[in-house]
């Protein structure tokens, strides 16, 4: 497989959520040494914005959106070490999770945050990375309760 | 008419003296006496005197139509269970669900050995039955008071599992959300019978915040459709009422709608009460006229019945009713539920509102 087949191979397994393909897929392109730029602007946050997107549309649901996080939550696992350096990992910090609303607002959400971080460095991208895999995490997308507390807001 | 007569030629689809008006109170009921939430419930047992002089103030203070005849929440039958509830001492939030009763798939097994779930018997609901009979007692003969609960992987998400894991099921093992879909709809079916035979008297309220805003159109045909297919048919054959359904998500879209199509036509929803994605021009013209059932003209709740001032509401309200109104087959409600933190001032404003605009004939 050539290096190209192999981050197209990532992009597809992570918007599919095939946690097994982007897993190896993602352990091959480290282990081939791939420029880590090109794993996160070639494959990784291409992915990622086409999530937002297919939320946007109302392609993906709660279940794809869940399926993946799951899988994001593993690629950041492996790619983290890869990108940022031991010695960098102390200081090592995620931009807040600054999403709201429902999918369509995350996908939105998304797709500007992405956006918005294909000139930054690989080490701010991994950051935005893993802020949007623990973001997609732990973010309620229940209905009801939005509104029970939008009120707050006023 | 009365407000029992009003809400029967909506649903005749008719036009009726006044536009009707349901707010689907639940928690607002009890702050707005000044109460929180633990001042009348534990995780077993409602303060019943309290509730209902809450019911009968709410009722009576803000003279809407369609009426709810007791405190509900999404915790009935989860304390029995194994699950724990979350009621917050803090004004305007709502009770939610702190443990589930399955958290991991293997605890299935354990929950269904406590299942069926008796209304009659277990924690909260023998209570809540007692306000309903007094509530029913006192305003039935005038008043439509709608039983309500949820059915399907709404049922489901409620009773037995949090939104994250639940969905994550559909994908990982949806013959186990089957399972729970159809265990969950029994108990609503127990649930319904127990409510008409306190006195509800009108349909049956079916609420559904999974929708075509948590899983696809295609996953509400496997974990929504039959379900309620199930239970519309039980209510109308044991108790000749209808059903009218609330149902999240932008229906706006094909595929969405092609599922709101089947609910009616092959599942049987009498009404729909939609969301906020949706304007009185469109339920106008798809709910009431191509699907040919009564829905539910939205103001949004948080903005501007929520929020206010009263000169806007006024405003969003006359302008909603004009839209909509003409021709009858609609009432006004919520985009959700009257949101609990609601001033009462916004919330009589609106069904006041709602009842001066919309005198019947409209636009004429």
């Amino acid at each position: 497989m050539t290096r190209e087949d192999l981050l197209k191979a990532l992009q597809d397994a992570i918007f599919e959520g095939e946690l097994i393909e982007a897993k190896t897929a993602a352990t091959q392109a480290v282990e081939a040494k791939i420029d880590k730029d090109r794993i996160l602007k070639d494959a990784v946050l291409p992915a990622v914005y086409n999530i937002g997107e297919s939320m946007e549309e109302g392609d993906f649901f709660m279940p794809e959106v869940k399926i993946s996080t799951k899988v994001l939550l593993e690629i950041a696992g492996i790619l983290r070490p890869y990108i940022i350096d031991a010695n960098q990992m102390s200081a090592y910090l995620k931009p807040p999770w600054t999403g709201e609303g429902d999918i369509d607002d995350i996908g939105i959400y998304l797709k500007s945050t992405i956006k918005k971080s294909m000139n930054s460095s690989a080490y701010e991208q991994m950051a935005l990375l893993d802020m949007i895999a623990e973001g997609l995490n732990t973010h309620e997308f229940t209905p009801c309760k939005i509104q029970a507390t939008e009120i707050h807001h006023h | 008419m009365n407000k029992k007569q009003r809400m029967e030629a909506v649903f005749n689809m008719q036009e009726p003296d006044v536009m009707p008006v349901f707010p689907r109170v639940m928690a607002q009921a009890i702050f707005d006496m000044g109460w929180n939430l633990p001042d009348v419930s534990t995780q077993t047992e409602l303060d019943v005197e309290k509730v209902i002089e809450a019911f009968r103030n709410n009722i009576i203070k803000y003279d809407y139509d369609l009426c709810f005849g007791t405190y509900m929440d999404h915790g009935f039958g989860v304390p029995t269970l194994g699950g724990v509830l979350e009621i917050p001492d803090k004004f305007g939030v709502s009770v939610s669900i702190k443990v589930p009763p399955i958290r991991q798939r293997e605890d299935w097994k354990d929950v269904q050995k406590k299942l069926p779930l008796d209304p009659l018997k277990h924690d909260r609901m023998p209570d809540a039955l007692k306000i309903l009979k007094a509530i029913c007692k006192e305003f039935a003969d005038t008043h439509p008071v709608a039983p309500a609960y949820y059915t399907g992987i709404c049922a489901a998400n409620i009773l037995f599992r949090a939104v994250s894991e639940l969905t994550l099921d559909c994908v990982e093992d949806p013959e186990f959300v089957d399972e729970i879909c159809r265990a969950a709809t029994d108990f609503s079916i127990d649930w319904a019978r127990a409510q008409y035979e306190a006195g509800c008297n009108t349909v049956f309220y079916l609420g559904d915040h999974f929708g075509t805003e948590l899983i696809s159109p295609k996953m509400g045909e496997r974990f929504i459709l039959p379900h309620v297919a199930k239970f519309v048919e039980v209510i109308q054959k044991e108790f000749g009422q209808k059903v009218f359904m609330h149902i999240h998500g932008n229906m706006k879209r094909p595929k969405a709608f092609a599922l709101l199509e089947r609910l009616v036509k092959e599942a049987g929803v009498a009404g729909l009460h939609l969301d906020e994605n949706h304007d009185a021009a469109w339920i106008r013209e798809n709910i009431v006229e191509k699907l040919g059932v009564p829905g539910a003209l939205i103001v949004h709740g948080p903005d501007p019945i929520a929020s206010g001032p009263v000169e806007k509401i006024e405003k969003v309200v006359k302008e909603t009713v004009e839209i909509g109104g003409p021709g009858g087959c609609v009432l006004m409600g919520p985009s959700c539920q009257i949101l609990p933190s609601t001033p009462g001032e916004h919330f009589k404003a609106w069904v006041d509102a709602t009842h001066k605009y919309g005198t019947y004939p409209i636009g004429k």
